[in-house]
C-alpha cells in the first residue's frame, strides 16, 4: 500500500510540473518544417536529445544475448510474423521511427535534428506521422499550435505507434489497443481514465527517456524487465491459498482473464494468399478478411489467452536461422519450463501465420513489401522477393514457397476488475483452461 | 469574362471557403472517450435523446450541428461541458462521419 502510495504522489507531482510549464511563452514558429520545431527545442533540450539517441526508439536496436549468443538486435534486424522485416521497408515503417527521414541505410544517426520529439510530447491530440514518408508528420498538422503544447506523454502518444503496429488497431499485441486511450476499469483497473487513470510510465519507469519493459521479439534478453512487485507486495491476497501461487503463476495469468477487449486482435496472417486477384472461400470481411495486397488476415475479440512457462527471457528466429518447412517455426516464444524454479505461468497470444521462405535454403525470405516495386503494389512475389533479398544481402536460390509460423506476445495489459479475476475451478475444474500436460505436470496439480 | 466563368469562380470561392472550415485541430480520439462519456448515456439505443452515432451525420452536418444547433439542444450538457471537450466530441463525430473516409458506428 506505501508503495502504491508513493508511486501517485511521484506520478502526481511529475503531472504537476509537466502541466504547469507553459511552452507557448518560448516556442512561436511558424516552422519551414517538423525538424525546425526540433531545433528549437534543442536550444534548451540538447542533453534530452542525446540521451534520447541512446534508446532503441532511436537505434532500433541494442547488443544484447540472444539465442545463447552476444549480438545487436532491434526492429532493425528482427524478424516479425507480421510484416516480416523492416530491411527494403523502412519508408514504411518509419512512420514509427521516432525520428524524420530515415528512407535508406545513408540516415544519419548522429543527427540530432532529426529526432522527433513531438511523437511523445505532443498533448493535443492532432499530431500523425505518415505511412509514406520515412516518419515525418502529414502536411496538415499544425506543427506551431502542436509545439507550443508539448507536455509528458499520456497513453495516447504510446498507443499511436504501440497499439498500431502490425496493421491496424491492437493488430500485435492483443492486449494493447486504442481502447487504452481511454479505457473503463472494465476494460483495465490501472488506466481507468475516470479512475486511477495510470499512464504508460506509471509501471514503465523512465529516466533520461530510458523506457523499461521488455518486448518478447526485440528484447529476447528479457532487460529492464518491469514487474507487478514494483507496487504490490510478493503476497498480496488475504488468502494462503492465493499467496502460494505466486510463486509459479504470474499475477497476470488470474488478472487478465481476457485480451482484446473491445478492439478485435490479429490472431493470423496468411501471406500466401496475397498477390491473388480472388479471394480465398471462407472470406466473412469481419473475423477473416482478405486484401490483395496483404493476403488472409483473422481478427477476433475477447481472447482467453494461451498459457507457457516463462522465465522473462525468449528465443526468437534469426534473419537466416535453417527451418522445417513441415513443422511450425517460432518467430517468439517464452524460455523456462515446469523445472525452472525462476520460471511461471504467465498468459500470451500466440499468433500464427504462413511466411514466405526460400525453398532451397530454408529460411524465411525478407519480403519487400513496399513501394512501386513492393508486392502490396506489384503483387509480383518472384520481383519483391529478389528486391527483398538483395536489399539484406541473403542468399537466394530462386524458389520460394510458404511455411507455417507461430509468435508469442506476452498479455500484460487489460487487467480487469478483482471480480472478474479467474477463481480456482477456471484452472482445476474439469472444463479448466490449463492444458496441465502440454504445461508438464502429470494431471491436474489440484488432485494430489 | 463571361457571367457563366464568373458564376464558376464564385461557385470555387465558396465551395474552397466553406470546406476550409471544416472542424480541425481536436483529438479526435479524446473525442471518441467525451462522446460516450457525455453524450451516450441518453443517444444509446432507447434512450431517450434516440440513438446516435458518429455516422447518424455527414461531415458538414456535424459541422453545422456543433456550430448552429448544439445551443437548442435540450438540457445542460452543452453549456456545461468545456469548449474544449466539444471540439474534441466534433471532431471525432465528423472524423468518422458517414461520409467520412473511416466512418464508425461505435461510440
Ligand atoms: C440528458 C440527455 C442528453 C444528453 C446527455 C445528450 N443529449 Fe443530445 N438529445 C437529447 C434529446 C432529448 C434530444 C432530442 C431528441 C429528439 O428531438 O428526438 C437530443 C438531440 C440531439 C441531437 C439531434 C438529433 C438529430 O436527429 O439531429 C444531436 C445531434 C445530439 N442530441 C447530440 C448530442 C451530443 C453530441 C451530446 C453530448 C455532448 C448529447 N447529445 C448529449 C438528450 C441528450
Amino acid at each position: 500500500m506505501k508503495k502504491i502510495l508513493i508511486v501517485l504522489m511521484t506520478a502526481l507531482l511529475c503531472s504537476v510540473t509537466a502541466y504547469a510549464m507553459d511552452h507557448s511563452e518560448f516556442i512561436t514558429g511558424p516552422f519551414e518544417d517538423a525538424s525546425a520545431v526540433t531545433k528549437a527545442c534543442l536550444e534548451c533540450h540538447e542533453e534530452q536529445a542525446d540521451s534520447f539517441m541512446t534508446t532503441p526508439h532511436w537505434t532500433w536496436t541494442r547488443k544484447q544475448s540472444v539465442n545463447g549468443k552476444e549480438m545487436e538486435l532491434g526492429k532493425i534486424n528482427a524478424f516479425n510474423n507480421f510484416c516480416t522485416t523492416t530491411s527494403s521497408n523502412r519508408v514504411h515503417c518509419s512512420e514509427c521511427h521516432a525520428g524524420y527521414g530515415w528512407a535508406d541505410e545513408s540516415f544519419d544517426f548522429t543527427d540530432k535534428t532529426k529526432v522527433d520529439c513531438l511523437v511523445c510530447h505532443d498533448t493535443t491530440g492532432t499530431y500523425h506521422k505518415d505511412g509514406d514518408n520515412s516518419g515525418w508528420p502529414k502536411e496538415h498538422v499544425k506543427l506551431d499550435e502542436v509545439a507550443q503544447n508539448v507536455g509528458m506523454p499520456v497513453r495516447q502518444n504510446c498507443t499511436s505507434c504501440h497499439a498500431l503496429g502490425g496493421g491496424g488497431n491492437n493488430a500485435k499485441h492483443g492486449d494493447i489497443g486504442l481502447v487504452l486511450d481511454y479505457p473503463d476499469r472494465s476494460v483495465d483497473v490501472h488506466m481507468d481514465a475516470d479512475g486511477n487513470d495510470f499512464q504508460c510510465q506509471t509501471c514503465h519507469v523512465t529516466e533520461n527517456h530510458k523506457i523499461t519493459g521488455a518486448n518478447m521479439a526485440t528484447s529476447p534478453d528479457g532487460y529492464n524487465l518491469i514487474s507487478c512487485e514494483q507496487c504490490h507486495d510478493a503476497e498480496p491476497h488475504s488468502e494462503s491459498v492465493l499467496n502460494s501461487h505466486t510463486r509459479r503463476v504470474a499475477c497476470q495469468t488470474c488478472h487478465i482473464p481476457v485480451y482484446a477487449k473491445e478492439d478485435a486482435t490479429q490472431m493470423d496472417w496468411d501471406w500466401s494468399t496475397a498477390g491473388r486477384e480472388e479471394p480465398p472461400e471462407g472470406i466473412d470481411g469481419k473475423v477473416v478478411r482478405f486484401k490483395r495486397s496483404t493476403g488472409t488476415q483473422t481478427w477476433k475479440t475477447n481472447m482467453v489467452p494461451s498459457y507457457a512457462w516463462f522465465n522473462g527471457k525468449s528465443g526468437v528466429y534469426l534473419m537466416g536461422d535453417k527451418i522445417d518447412p513441415s513443422t511450425v517455426t517460432k518467430m517468439a516464444y517464452p524460455l523456462g519450463n515446469i523445472s525452472d524454479k525462476t520460471a511461471k505461468i504467465h498468459p500470451f497470444k500466440i499468433h500464427t501465420g504462413k511466411q514466405v521462405y526460400d525453398t532451397k535454403n530454408l529460411y524465411f525470405i525478407t519480403n519487400h513489401i513496399y513501394g512501386e516495386d513492393g508486392l502490396w503494389t506489384t503483387y509480383d512475389w518472384e520481383r519483391s522477393v529478389k528486391i527483398g533479398m538483395e536489399t539484406s544481402k541473403l542468399p537466394y536460390s530462386g524458389e520460394f514457397g510458404f511455411a507455417p509460423t507461430e509468435m508469442y506476445w506476452r498479455i500484460d495489459h487489460m487487467v480487469a476488475p478483482k471480480e472478474q479475476a479467474l477463481g480456482c475451478l477456471d484452472c482445476h475444474g474439469d472444463e479448466g483452461r490449463m492444458d496441465w500436460a502440454a504445461l508438464g505436470y502429470a494431471k491436474n496439480p489440484l488432485n494430489r | 469574362m463571361t457571367w457563366k466563368k464568373l458564376l464558376l469562380l464564385g461557385l470555387i470561392v465558396v465551395f474552397t471557403a466553406s470546406s476550409a472550415l471544416a472542424i480541425e485541430g481536436g483529438n479526435q480520439r479524446k473525442g471518441k472517450h467525451l462522446f460516450k462519456k457525455n453524450c451516450k448515456s441518453c443517444h444509446s439505443a432507447g434512450g431517450e435523446g434516440g440513438e446516435i452515432t458518429p455516422m447518424s451525420k455527414t461531415m458538414s452536418q456535424w459541422d453545422r450541428f456543433f456550430e448552429k444547433q448544439a445551443d437548442k439542444h435540450p438540457g445542460d450538457v452543452f453549456k456545461n461541458t468545456p469548449e474544449k471537450d466539444l471540439k474534441d466530441i466534433n471532431q471525432f463525430l465528423f472524423d468518422k462521419a458517414a461520409d467520412s473516409p473511416s466512418p464508425e458506428t461505435c461510440g
